[in-house]
Parts: structure tokens; sequence; C-alpha cells
């Protein structure tokens, strides 16, 4: 350079606003390439509530239902499945669901707003696989002696209880989580939304 | 060193060298020639570890020709086609029956893809061994890191393609990866799939990502590394 040693503040100046006004061109113009990543309408559509009848769900029963391509289950806990809840509480991971798996009207101790109606995302919150029912205490299920009935997730042997909490020194990190869920009336429930009507 | 001290070409009055005198006088021709390939120096004892990075390159062109020719039949659209079988999943299925050579090509690429990383594993072990990432190679090293974890998000991108069962499970464990960092994970893992569940918009936004978005990185970090190579020798 010829001119080492004096700088030209005037033009000094100049060159930062342009690399400022050209950073903030260039930050705006990666506003719409990075919302394009975001779900489409569609998508948004295809994830809307879904409204569910538990009419038929009998006590100690199960359903499924799809919602945003994730199983939801809704489980109508018999007495002695929930009696259950309690005697695991130091043997569970999170026995208050105190981490953020849950809306805070499910953060109590049936992790759901009528005590046997079990609303949970049936997600094994290790890797995403589907865990499944083992409902029958003992060994019956191929489970220990001790076993008292909830979940295994087959893939890396997470268990979980009847209120979708995980065991303790197990691959998940956390609780299943509760989607949001309202109830209609007394037989019908609205998963994804927390609020009636809309 | 590379570039700069080769003398321009001089014609010796054929057709052909008037041609290269040509070109010479307006493109580093010669130049680029004999100093990264006719000319560079290296040690004549390099040994068995020292075939590898050479060996990667060769295994990125295979990938990349082979890719071009995959990409002619193969079609990323998860929706059903009338057989009831995903139309991306049915075109993989179509590229191995009924495409003239196509089994080959795909399993040259797949397999192209396991040789890519034990060919990059062994050259990274070489690098270790004797010290390649020390001064003054420190950014050949460095260039090569990023070399390594484009390769991977690559490798992942093309794995979803078929969309098949393996493909999509691992996908959905993949991307549940990134659900798990703490505040912003859950979001993040929505920005990659574009859904709430891995669907047709992953499967064509990797897609993009793995036939553009990536090769182009990733050749343009392999000449860095090469040239950063070629300045220290």
């Amino acid at each position: 350079m010829s001119n080492q040693g004096k700088m030209d503040c005037g033009r000094r100046r100049l060159v930062v606003a342009t690399a400022a006004v050209g950073g903030a061109g260039a930050v705006a113009a990666l506003v719409p390439f990075v919302s394009s990543l975001l779900p489409s309408e569609r998508a948004k559509a295809a994830g809307a509530p879904v409204e569910v009848d538990i009419s038929k769900l009998e006590a100690g029963q199960m359903m499924t239902v799809e919602w945003r391509g994730k199983p939801v289950w809704i489980i109508n806990r018999t007495k002695e499945m929930l009696e259950t809840l309690p005697k695991l509480a130091d043997k569970v991971a999170d026995p208050k669901s105190e981490k953020e798996q849950q809306p805070a009207y499910a953060k109590n101790d049936t992790r759901s707003i009528k005590p046997e109606m079990m609303v949970v995302v049936g997600i094994c919150t290790h890797l995403g696989c589907s865990p499944s029912s083992k409902f029958k205490a003992g060994a019956d299920e191929g489970m220990s002696g001790d076993w008292l009935g909830g979940f295994l997730c087959p893939c890396h042997g997470s268990t979980f209880d009847f209120a979708g909490r995980v065991f303790k020194a197990k691959p998940a990190p956390t609780n299943l989580e509760v989607p949001p869920h309202v109830y209609l009336s007394d037989t019908r429930i609205l998963i994804g939304e927390d609020k009636k009507g809309a | 060193m590379a570039g700069g001290t080769f003398e321009k070409y001089k014609s010796d009055g054929s057709l052909a060298g008037n041609a290269l005198e040509w070109v010479d006088a307006r493109f580093p021709a010669t130049s680029l020639w004999k100093g990264h390939l006719s000319e560079y120096y290296c040690p004549k004892n390099f040994n068995f570890w020292y075939f590898f990075g050479s060996l990667a390159l060769l295994v990125l062109v295979i990938q990349i020709v082979t890719g071009i020719f995959l990409v002619m039949h193969y079609k990323p659209d998860a929706a059903l086609n009338a057989s009831g079988v995903p139309i991306a999943f049915a075109s993989v299925e179509y590229i191995m029956r009924d495409v003239p050579g196509g089994w080959l090509i795909r399993y040259m690429h797949s397999t192209g893809a396991s040789a890519f990383f034990i060919v990059v594993y062994l050259h990274m072990f070489r690098g270790l061994l004797y010290g390649s990432y020390r001064k003054p190679r420190e950014l050949t090293w460095l260039f090569g890191v990023g070399i390594f974890l484009v390769l991977m998000g690559e490798a992942f991108f093309g794995y979803l393609l078929p969309w098949g069962q393996m493909s999509y499970w691992g996908a959905q464990v993949i991307v549940n990866l990134f659900g798990a960092i703490p505040i912003i994970g859950n979001d993040l893992s929505i920005i990659i799939r574009g859904d709430f569940v891995v669907g047709d918009a992953t499967l064509n936004r990797f897609f993009s990502f793995h036939v553009i978005a990536f090769p182009l990185v990733l050749v343009g970090l392999v000449a860095a590394h090469v040239l950063a190579l070629h300045e220290t020798g």
C-alpha cells in the first residue's frame, strides 16, 4: 500500500458504513430463505389439533391416535394402575415432573387432567422409537419380577411407568411428553390445543 | 511451492504448440499443470499411508459421476403411487431393476459412500501418525476437519433418499438428536424437518442438500485442502 501509516479517516468511515449496510442487507436476505425452511401452511394444517372420542375406552384400555405424525396414547387407567404410581416415586428419575415435559395442568401426581385418563405422546424421549405396552405386573411379559406395569422401549430398553415417567438409569433423559390437550366434554378430548373453541 | 515460478509455454511451431502458447498467455495452464501435478515436489519415499488422500479424491469423482446418473432416474417424492408404494422408494426399485446398469451405478454410489469413509479414516490416521496437523500445516488439517463434517452430513442426507424403513428411522433418530439440544432443540428439529414429522418436506430438502448444497461446499473445501497442502508441501 502506498498510503502506509496514513489513514484516510473519511474513507475508513465509508468502508465501515458500506460493510454495515451490506451486512444488514445480507441478513435481511437470509430471512425469506430461513423462513422457507419452516413448516409450510399445508404442513401446519396437517398438524392441526385432533379431536378424539373416548366414550368407548374402558378402564385398563389404551387407544392410539395420530397427531403431527406421532402416536398419542390415551390410557384409561384402572385404580390398580394408579396405585402403582406413588410406590415408584423413588425409582423414577423425575417423580414430580419437574422437567418441562407437560403443560402446567398436567404437572401433578398422575401427569393428567383427570386422574384416570392419561394422554401422552408415545415416543421414547431417547431417540424416538415407540415404546410397547407392558401392562401386566411381574415377569409375565418378559419384564423383571418386580415390574408393576408400564412401557418398555424395545430400541434401547428405557422403561416408563403408567404416568409415562422414565425409570432411573435408563437411556431416555426425560419423562414421556404430555401434549397440550383439553376436554371439550366428558368424552371428547382435543389433542394439540389447550383452549376450547377456535 | 505451487504456482508462480514456471515460465510461459513457448511454441515449437506446431499447431498444438501454437494453441498452447495462445492459451498460456491468457490462462495459467502450464503453471497450474506443473505446479500441482507434473512438477509438484514430494518425497520419493512416500509409503502406503500416503495413498489415501488421492484415493479419496478418486472416490469423490466416482460419487459425483454416479450421483449425476442416479439423479436422472430418482424422484424425491414421498407420495404413494398407484400401487401404494412411495414414489421415491419405487424410483429406487426402478433404478435397481429396470434401468440398464442402474443397479451397478447405485451400488457404486452406496458402496462408494462407505469406501469414502474407510479411505478418509485411513487418511486421517496417517495425519495423526505423522503429525501432519502440525505447523505449518494447521490449515490443511482444519480444512480436512471441515471436509469430514460435510461428508458426514452428505452421507446422512443421502441415507434418507431411498425412503425405506432404515432411511426413515435413521433420519428420525438423527433429527431427534438435534431435538435433545436444550431450549432451541425442538424448534431446530422442526426447521431441519420442515414439518412436525419426517415427511415429504424433509425428503425434498435432504435431496436438495445432498445433490447440490453439500457437494458444492465439499468440492470447495477439497480445493482449499489441496491448495493448502501444495503451499506447504
